[in-house]
């Protein structure tokens, strides 16, 4: 078991920048998460901590000691791929020996080890098929098989549950999580998908184009986003983005005004250019009457989705007088068109909510985030450290 | 198994059914023709009939007999089987650079390669005739295996080409990081792999080989290197007046049944490097 | 350039030579030397009376019949066996693909043929089709000497081509309707298409790569024939192939300049064919070299 630390890590390739001075730590035992759209460079990290590439520029150290020009197979480090990599030639068995062999294990040694694996990950009546006769999670299983098996200081997964469908992916995910766990070993984990990133993670890095936006822990990062991508990218639905003005200590909205917190003002002030306001489904709330919250409206519902145990509704709002928030397109977030914008809210399923209807609803002025429509900067959050 | 239904599905078996059983005869029927000649006794000959009246071993005796035959035999193993090794392991050189390095010329190696595929060996028996003859090198082997590598090097190319592109090549990564050597990594998951595809080329180029008249003909003269092919074309017999027909056909009959029967045994590979290049690619 | 990159082309080039060069060598070279041997009076023969000619022997094989004949012949086979080939091809191919019993026995059948040592194949139908030994007489009831007219001789050539070839052309286009996705002719069948509409509209189309490049090449390769002809009728009867005629030239009567004109006259065929294929026809064969 191990930390990580990566000091000022970089990697180019011809022309383009990968990853950009990356600088954090991983700590010894911790499950961390790489997250972040296609393109963020969250592999070409994950490629050059286990040593399939070379850093071009920064440092990779490994509980102290710097592993930057070690071997793959030096650095005692198991990864699960995407494609899971099983070799087809080699049976379960051989597959999860493979790297026991390559270490010159004695023979019962081996044994062992694989029949323990496999006990944990429940392959012992696959051990003798070959990988063309196993199912996709059965590959998934071996694939992890593979990695447990050696013992290493630490685990890499690149994307691990991508191929698998939407039942058996929620299915491996909780696997996964009780495997790290009931082995402790320092993992990182890629992946695009923020569910995973939130339900694995004890802390989470947000990567865009090369770059590392945030690090903390999964409710961190969904409570006090640092930027604007990150509160857009973290959250499913995602946050209702709103375009706003800051006007004599209130904040406008398309939907009405709200009076801001004097310590937020000031930062508000300080700021350039447009803003915008965000607030998380959650905090948009049916309201009875228009006390019940800082900022009122009533809005028509255009889509309803029932899930079950939690409603979520799509409201049509008109941006009368306001320009359209420019979100970052990575973000993959539809930020309104011709002067209307949607938002979210999650509804009672007891309300008995019905699209057509019209409702009215509301949200406190501390729910709503303020940022800087140009740098993505949460103003919020800087008026938020001041106080503190 | 259409809106005709069952009655439609039996039809169109039956059809099918009997579509392949003329193929197979078609296929089958000059083989069986040859076998069942060179069974005949040798007064047999002229009978016409498809079957023979008495089988008789006689002809395959003669051929034993016959110091032509096995040294054909024996040039024919050996060339093909040198020119074979030799065009694979080139073919498998360019073949993985082609694939898996970026390079100038790649494009061009291959284009390349394909043009010397469409060449007409013809004209250049002539030079190579001429060549070898000054060089010492008409009617050797290596003045068969030269030519023959060279012209089933753009086969060797394309379809070890295209096998090396379907290899799964992430999976070195992984018995690197499983704690293999690059070389580790080549021999045990590579290599091992890759062999199919290789094993499909060299089938393939060995057949070129095997099959070859032409070059045979024009750069041979002798038993020292003549080959099977030009052996039965250029056949004598024992007299001028004679012809040697059952001797040709026990002599043909030899040297077809190890081949079908390799072909028969790895015609998976086979089809596979006979479509690799030329669809997958 | 990174030195990675320039490491990587070194290595990609030292890896390609030999292949490059063997190819060169014994073929772009020798190729060379015989448009310079065909501008030579130069019969082995007679080494002494070596000396250059210019174009004579161009034009004397040009004004030449066994040329003309030689050419016609040609391809006259290459048209009659490639195109019995590419019907008789898709036949067996379809025969392949639907065929649910006896798959691979087709399969392995059709190996046969591909398989056999040509001048095998040619001395078995020679023999089959001979009038003394062979069987073909008496089961249709006739009584001609196939191989000693000239016609009918063309017939038993391009009949023994069609044999030998036409497993290549069954085995590409059937790896080449595996191609064609069955939810396409699911979908054309629920649009209203029957079984030739579907063929014709859909299978044959999204096909046409696999067979204009199955076309090209059994049609370059039927333009070389040599071994059946030599083995069926070493060109009498007026059944001379081009590929013959050079061959007599220059390793039977030993005649380099004028044989090495006739050489460099195939290849220049050989370029048209490819050219009209590839102009002509639009075969993209780069797209393969991308793939």
């Amino acid at each position: 078991m191990s930390d990580i630390e990566l000091r000022n890590l970089s990697k180019r390739f011809d022309g383009t920048t990968a990853v950009k001075h990356a600088s954090f730590s991983i700590h010894d035992g911790e499950f961390f998460i790489l997250v972040g759209p296609s393109g963020c460079g969250k592999s070409t990290l994950l490629n050059m901590i286990v040593g399939l590439e070379d850093a071009s520029e920064g440092e990779i150290r490994v509980d102290g000691e710097r592993v930057n020009d070690l071997d793959p197979k030096d650095r005692n480090m198991a990864m699960v791929f995407q494609s899971y990599a099983i070799y087809p030639h080699m049976t379960v068995r051989e597959n999860m020996a493979f790297p026991l062999k390559l270490a010159r294990l004695p023979k019962q040694e081996i044994d062992s080890r694989v029949a323990k694996a496999a006990g944990i990950l429940e392959l012992g009546d696959l051990l003798d098929r070959k990988p063309g006769a196993l199912s996709g999670g059965q590959r998934q299983r071996v694939a992890m098989g593979r990695a447990i098996v050696r013992e290493p200081r630490v685990f890499l997964l690149d994307e691990p549950l991508s191929n698998l469908d939407a039942k058996l992916r929620v299915q491996m995910r909780t696997e996964i999580a009780r495997l790290q766990r009931r082995l402790g070993t320092t993992t990182v984990y890629v992946t695009h998908d923020q569910t995973e990133a939130m339900t694995l993670g004890d802390r989470v890095a947000v990567l865009r184009r090369g770059e590392v936006l945030q690090i903390g822990t999964p409710r961190q990062l969904y409570e006090q986003p640092e930027n604007l991508f990150v509160a857009g990218f973290i959250g499913s639905p995602a946050m209702n983005f709103l375009p706003a003005r800051f006007n004599a200590g209130r904040l406008e909205l398309p939907v009405g005004s709200l009076e801001l917190a004097r310590d937020l003002r000031a930062a508000v002030a300080a700021s350039e250019g447009p803003l915008v306001a965000g607030f998380r489904p959650d905090h948009l709330r049916a309201v009875g009457d228009r006390a019940q919250a800082d900022l009122c409206f009533a809005a028509r519902a255009d889509v309803v989705e029932w899930l079950g145990a939690d409603v979520f509704a799509y409201f049509d709002v008109t941006l009368e007088g306001f320009e359209a928030v420019a979100l970052p397109e990575d973000l993959d977030i539809e930020a309104g068109r011709q002067g209307r914008s949607s938002l979210v809210a999650r509804i009672d399923p007891a309300a008995g909510l019905k699209e057509g209807d019209t409702l009215d609803l509301g949200v406190d002025a501390a729910q709503v985030q303020v940022f800087e429509a140009g740098s993505g900067r949460n103003l919020s959050l800087s008026g938020r450290l001041d106080q503190a | 198994m259409s809106a005709a239904g069952a009655n439609g599905g039996r039809v169109e078996r039956l059809f099918w059914g009997v579509g392949s059983a003329v193929v197979v005869i078609y296929a089958l029927l000059p083989v069986a023709w040859i076998v069942s000649l060179s069974l005949k006794r040798s007064a047999d000959l002229g009978d016409n009939r498809f079957l023979p009246r008495v089988v008789s071993l006689e002809h395959y005796a003669t051929v034993f007999r016959d110091p032509q035959f096995s040294a054909a035999l024996w040039n024919s193993i050996g060339i093909a089987a040198i020119s074979t090794l030799a065009a694979v392991l080139l073919g498998a050189f360019t073949a993985y650079a082609v694939v898996r390095l970026e390079f100038p010329g790649r494009r061009l190696i291959l284009a390349g390669a394909l043009a010397i595929a469409m060449f007409p060996p013809i004209s250049i028996v002539g030079p190579l005739f001429n060549t070898w003859r000054t060089l010492g090198l008409y009617d050797t082997w290596a003045g068969l295996i030269l030519p023959y590598m060279t012209f089933t090097l753009p086969l060797a190319i394309w379809t070890l080409a295209a096998f090396f592109r379907e290899v799964p090549w992430d999976l070195d990564k992984a018995a690197r990081v499983d704690g293999a050597t690059a070389f580790q990594a080549f021999v045990h998951v590579i290599a091992p792999l890759a062999a199919p595809g290789v094993f499909s080329a060299a089938i393939l180029v060995f057949m070129f080989a095997w099959n070859d008249f032409l070059f045979a003909a024009s750069l041979t003269s002798t038993d020292q290197a003549r080959t099977v092919p030009a052996a039965i074309a250029f056949f004598t017999g024992s007299s001028r007046f004679e012809q040697p027909t059952g001797s040709v056909a026990a002599a043909s009959v030899l040297v077809t049944v190890p081949v079908i029967i390799v072909v028969l045994l790895f015609q998976r590979r086979i089809v596979a490097g006979l479509t690799a290049g030329a669809v997958k690619g | 350039m990174s030195r990675r990159a320039a490491a990587e082309h070194r290595l990609a080039w030292l890896l390609c030579a030999p292949a490059v060069i063997a190819m060169l060598v014994v073929t772009a070279w020798p190729m060379l030397y015989a448009v310079w041997l065909s501008l030579f009076r130069y019969d082995l023969r007679f080494p002494d009376q070596r000396q250059f000619v210019g174009l004579d022997n161009y034009l004397s094989v040009l004004g030449s019949e066994t040329w003309w004949q030689a050419l016609f012949n040609t391809l006259l086979i290459t048209v009659g066996s490639v195109s019995v080939e590419l019907v008789l091809g898709f036949v067996f191919a379809l025969v392949m693909h639907r065929a649910l019993i006896g798959r691979r026995l087709v399969r392995a059948s059709l190996l046969v043929p591909y398989g056999i040592i040509t001048v095998v194949a040619a001395m078995s139908w020679r023999f089959a089709f001979d009038p003394t030994t062979g069987f073909v007489n008496a089961l249709l009831g006739l009584d001609g000497a196939w191989l000693a007219e000239r016609w009918s001789a063309f017939f038993v050539i391009i009949q023994t081509e069609i044999w030998k070839t036409t497993p290549f052309m069954a085995l590409l286009l059937l790896a080449g309707l595996t191609l064609v996705p069955e939810d396409l002719l699911r979908a054309a069948r629920v649009d209203g298409a029957n079984a030739l509409q579907r063929f014709f509209r859909i299978t044959l189309p999204l096909m046409r790569p696999v067979i204009m490049v199955a076309l090209l090449f059994r049609t370059l390769d039927a333009f070389r024939i040599f071994d059946t002809v030599f083995v069926q009728t070493r060109g009498a009867q007026g059944t001379d192939s081009v590929s013959i005629v050079g061959y007599n030239t220059l390793i039977a009567r030993l005649n380099l300049g004028l044989g090495s004109a006739v050489s460099v006259l195939i290849f220049v065929c050989v370029l048209a064919i490819a050219a009209l294929y590839i102009r002509g026809f639009g075969i993209d064969l780069s797209r393969r070299e991308d793939a």
